[in-house]
C-alpha cells in the first residue's frame, strides 16, 4: 500500500505545482517567458537534456503541452493505467522543470528521481480507479515468469526509493558537519531569519529562543546522519516516519517549502507497512463523523483515499 | 502467498536468479555512483569522476546540500533602473526601483499556495554566489577555442533571466519607453546569533552593480 500511496501523494503534488503556478505559467515558463527560449534551448543542447516545451515557441503548443502536462498528472494521481502514466508524467515534468531550472529545489529534484524509480513498481495495486478488479484478478494462482519478475522489479524499485531518501539525508549530513553555523548550532536561526525563507510574526518566537535554536540545529543533523539505521527495525522505522513528518512540517510551514516536503514524505510513506494504513483508516473511521463534520459530505471512495493517506 | 508454494522448473528458476542478481548489480552501482555524486569531495570521487559523471548527467543529477555547509546569512534582493527613450527626452535614466520586496511580500501573504515567482531572481543570484562570498561571480568568457565549464554556463543563464526579470520589472514600471535595464544586487548582512534579539543592526547593506543591459520582451 505504502508505493500506491506515494503514487497518490506524489500526483498530489505534481497538481498541486501545476495549479499554484497556474497564473504565472506564462512567465515561468510560457514562449517568452523568464528564461528566454533561445537560452533555454541552448541550456538543453549543453547539458544533455530534453523538453517537450523546446520542440516549438509557439503560443499554442505551450498552452497544449502544459495543459496536457496537468491532465497527466492528474490521471497518474488517480492511478489510471500506474505504469504508462508514470513514464508519461515523468516526461512532462522532466520537460516543465528543465524548461526554468532556477524555480526548482530538492522536491523537484527527488519527484523526477523517484518517477524513474516508480515506473518498475506495481503502484495501482491499491488507492487507483480499477484497483479492486485488478486484485481480484491477481489472486488467481496462474502467475508465470513474467509476474515473478516484475515481482523482482517491485521490490527493487521500492528499495531503490528508500535508498534515495537516504542518500539525500546522509549527504545532507555530510555537508552539514562541515559548516561552522551548523557546528555552533546557529544554522537554523539564518536560515528561519534570511527573509528568503522567513515567517515574518513567527519565525522569531522561535529563533528568540536559544533552546529551540540549538537543539534543532543539532537534532537536524543527528536525524538526517541517523535516518538509514533508523530504518533497520521495525519500531525505530515508525521513530523515522514521525520525526520526519514533524521535521517537514516544521519546513513546510516555517520556510514556505511545502512542495519540498510533500515529496520527501511521499517517499517516506514506503515506510510504512499495509497494517499502519489499515490501522490508521481504522483509527480514522473511529472519528469518521467529527470529519464528515469538518469536511462536509464526500462520496465514500474519495474519503477512503484521503484517510488512508494520512497514517497517523 | 499460495503461489509460492507451487514447484517452479529448473529454468525458471535460473531465470529469476538471473534477473535478481542483475537487478542487485544495477541498483549497487546506481546508488554507489549517486552517493558519489553527490558525497562532499574525497579521494574516491575525485578518482571516479568522470566515469559517475556520465553515468548521473543529466537524468540523475542531484544536489542534497540543502542549506549546508553555510546557510545563508544574508538577506540578498535586486534594485532595478532603466533607460529611457521617450519623444521628448531621447536618453533618460530612472531611479532604482525594489525588485525584491514585492516579491516577497506576495509571497508571506499566501505561504502554501504561492506562484515561484518570487524563487526567479532569488535563483538566480544564488547561482552567482551572492551571499557566501564577497561578490558576485560572473561568467567568464571562455578562452578561445576552449570550451566554457558548466558552471560558467550556469552563470550565464543567471545573468540572463535576471536580465528578463529586471526588464519585466521595469516594462511595469516605466512602460514600452524602456531601451536598457541594469541591475543592482544588494546583499544585506543579518546579525549574529548574539544580536538577534537588538532593535538596530548597523551592518551596511553591499552593492554591486551588474553592467547595463539590453531590455528583453518577457511575458509578465
Amino acid at each position: 500500500m505504502g508505493v500506491a500511496a506515494a503514487r497518490l501523494s506524489l500526483g498530489a503534488v505534481s497538481v498541486w505545482l501545476y495549479a499554484e503556478n497556474y497564473s504565472s505559467r506564462d512567465h515561468l515558463w510560457g514562449p517568452h517567458a523568464v528564461f528566454p527560449f533561445n537560452s533555454f534551448v541552448r541550456a538543453l543542447r549543453q547539458d544533455g537534456s530534453y523538453s517537450l516545451y523546446a520542440l516549438s515557441q509557439s503560443r499554442l503548443w505551450f498552452t497544449v503541452v502544459f495543459h496536457l502536462g496537468m491532465g497527466v498528472a492528474v490521471l497518474f494521481m488517480i492511478g489510471w493505467r500506474s505504469r504508462v502514466m508514470t513514464v508519461v508524467h515523468y516526461v512532462f515534468m522532466w520537460s516543465l522543470f528543465h524548461r526554468n531550472l532556477f524555480i526548482l529545489d530538492g522536491g523537484d529534484n527527488l519527484l523526477v528521481l523517484v518517477l524513474v524509480y516508480l515506473m518498475f513498481a506495481d503502484s495501482g495495486h491499491y488507492f487507483a480507479l480499477g484497483a479492486r478488479e485488478r486484485r481480484e484478478r491477481a489472486n488467481r494462482p496462474s502467475h508465470g515468469l513474467a509476474w515473478r519478475i516484475g515481482t523482482i522489479a517491485h521490490n527493487a524499485a521500492i528499495a531503490a526509493i528508500v535508498a534515495q531518501v537516504c542518500i539525500v539525508y546522509v549527504a545532507a549530513a555530510l555537508f552539514k558537519v562541515q559548516g561552522p553555523l551548523w557546528q555552533n548550532g546557529t544554522a537554523l536561526y539564518y536560515i528561519m531569519r534570511v527573509q528568503d525563507f522567513t515567517w515574518p510574526g513567527w519565525s522569531q518566537h522561535f529563533y528568540g529562543s536559544a533552546w529551540l535554536v540549538a537543539v534543532g540545529t543539532y537534532g537536524t543533523i543527528l536525524f538526517q546522519a541517523a535516518f538509514p539505521f533508523l530504518l533497520l527495525r521495525r519500531v525505530t522505522r515508525n521513530w523515522a516516519f514521525v520525526g520526519a513528518l514533524g521535521m517537514h512540517a516544521g519546513i513546510a510551514l516555517f520556510m514556505h517549502l511545502l512542495t519540498f516536503s510533500w515529496v520527501v514524505v511521499s517517499c517516506e510513506l514506503l515506510l510504512l507497512e499495509d497494517r499502519d494504513f489499515r490501522r490508521a483508516w481504522k483509527r480514522l473511521q473511529r472519528v469518521q463523523p467529527l470529519l464528515r463534520l469538518r469536511i462536509g459530505v464526500r462520496s465514500r471512495p474519495q474519503l477512503t483515499k484521503q484517510a488512508e493517506r494520512r497514517p497517523l | 502467498m499460495d503461489d509460492s508454494r507451487r514447484p517452479v522448473g529448473l529454468r525458471t528458476r535460473w531465470a529469476l536468479a538471473a534477473v535478481t542478481a542483475v537487478t542487485a548489480v544495477v541498483l549497487v552501482w546506481h546508488f554507489t555512483a549517486t552517493f558519489l555524486s553527490v558525497a562532499p569531495v574525497n579521494p574516491l570521487t575525485l578518482r571516479l569522476n568522470r566515469l559517475v559523471d556520465g553515468y548521473t548527467r543529466p537524468f540523475f543529477v542531484q544536489n542534497w546540500k540543502l542549506f549546508a555547509p553555510n546557510p545563508l546569512t544574508a538577506d540578498r534582493g535586486i534594485l532595478v533602473r532603466a533607460r529611457l527613450r521617450t519623444l521628448r527626452r531621447p536618453d533618460r535614466m530612472t531611479a532604482f526601483v525594489d525588485a525584491t520586496t514585492p516579491q516577497l511580500d506576495r509571497l508571506h501573504a499566501n505561504r502554501f499556495f504561492a506562484s515561484r515567482r518570487a524563487r526567479v531572481h532569488l535563483g538566480a543570484l544564488s547561482a552567482l554566489n551572492i551571499g557566501d562570498g564577497p561578490a558576485l561571480q560572473l561568467p567568464r568568457k571562455a578562452p578561445r577555442g576552449q570550451e566554457t565549464t558548466g558552471q560558467d554556463n550556469l552563470r550565464r543563464r543567471a545573468v540572463t533571466v535576471l536580465q528578463a526579470e529586471a526588464s519585466t520589472v521595469a516594462s511595469a514600471e516605466w512602460g514600452s519607453a524602456v531601451r536598457q535595464v541594469q541591475i543592482r544586487v544588494v546583499s544585506h548582512d543579518l546579525p549574529p546569533f548574539s544580536q538577534r534579539k537588538a532593535a538596530h543592526w548597523g551592518a551596511r547593506a553591499k552593492y554591486q552593480d551588474l553592467p547595463w543591459m539590453p531590455y528583453l520582451t518577457v511575458n509578465p
